[in-house]
């Protein structure tokens, strides 16, 4: 197994925020309260670490890596692996939009948020900087056109919460982008 | 290798890169087959729109040059036409094929807000894999921990 590869540099924990996402605060409402400090940290690692499921998502984008399958949806869902997939896509020159949520990610930030966030932009929270560190990685997997793995470790919540990301992405020849992100959190 | 088969030998190879025809200085010729496969990659590979414009515009005046150079006669023009056409219908088709399928992939992945899972409910999201991450950060460690 490929060891794991730890920039020193990365150690420092940034300071991110996690506040109510903008479409879930109506209009009139007084501006939120300080949102709580939350740090993340965001490795990079190899393939070789990635989960099962991962890797398995893996084959699949393999498979498809010009340009996404048009029955993805089914594809994962008839092997078991929709429920660890978020995806988000973009119209040409246009924000990524949430398509669908994974699981874990509903778990962790409420089925509210996720419903609300639903055909929403990724970027349209000012408040979220944990999204827009987030965003810099979905363009790399995007734009780069190759996987994207790290692991994540969020502190600040509740309970500190340690996951990992596979990111795939594409972009058609007309510009469109969508960006498949498959969460494995153990013990959730 | 005496001088004059040096000759002979660049003599036959330049021959051989005209393919016999009325063709002139390599270098001119180099510069339209490069752009002009350069183009085809492009177009029949689902490059996006601009990069596909920018190496057909190489193309256009790598061969507006080597015509005016002689490097290739004015009659390779219509056949240089004909395959851009090509190109361009396919690469067209191609663009139209990638769009219907993307927009099918986002149909497919849509996720109706009934479908979320409740807060309560609880999947294995590790799947297969039992092992948790902090373990499998710790196996990928142990090699270099046991140094």
């Amino acid at each position: 197994m490929t060891g794991l590869v730890l920039d020193a540099r990365s150690l420092t924990l940034p300071t991110l925020r996690l506040g109510a996402p903008a479409i879930i605060r109506s209009r009139g409402e007084p501006p939120p309260l300080p949102p709580a400090e939350v740090t993340v940290t965001i490795h990079r690692q190899p393939l070789a670490v990635a989960a099962d499921a991962q890797v398995a998502v893996l084959d699949h984008w393999r498979a498809h890596r010009l340009e996404p399958s048009p029955t993805m949806g089914s594809d994962l869902r008839e092997a078991g692996l929709l429920h660890h997939c978020g995806f988000l896509s973009a119209d040409p020159g246009g924000p990524l939009i949430f398509r669908r949520i994974a699981d874990a990610t509903v778990k962790a930030l409420g089925r509210e948020w996720a419903r609300q966030q639903l055909g929403k932009p990724n970027d349209d929270d000012p408040y979220s900087e944990y999204a827009i560190q987030l965003a810099t990685h979905y363009d790399e997997a995007i734009q780069g056109g190759e996987p994207v793995y790290n692991h994540l470790v969020i502190h600040g919540l509740a309970h500190p919460v340690v996951y990992s990301h596979l990111l795939v992405g594409w972009t058609s020849p007309t510009g469109q982008q969508a960006l498949l992100t498959v969460i494995d959190w153990p013990g959730v | 290798m005496p001088q004059a088969v040096d000759e002979r030998v660049a003599v036959s190879r330049r021959q051989r890169l005209s393919g016999g025809g009325p063709l002139g200085p390599d270098r001119d010729n180099l510069a339209v087959i490069l752009s002009l496969a350069g183009f085809v990659e492009a177009g029949l590979g689902g490059a996006p729109a601009d990069v596909l414009k920018r190496r057909l515009i190489n193309l256009l005046d790598a061969t507006d040059a080597a015509i005016d150079l002689g490097a290739l006669p004015e009659l390779v023009r219509p056949t240089f036409d004909n395959l851009v056409e090509r190109v361009l219908v396919a690469a067209d088709n191609r663009s139209a094929e990638a769009s219907d399928h993307f927009a099918k992939a986002v149909s497919s992945m849509e996720q109706d807000a009934e479908e979320l899972p409740s807060s309560a409910e609880s999947h294995s999201v590790s799947g297969a894999d039992g092992r948790s991450v902090v373990e499998r950060i710790w196996d990928s460690l142990s090699p270099r921990m046991a140094k």
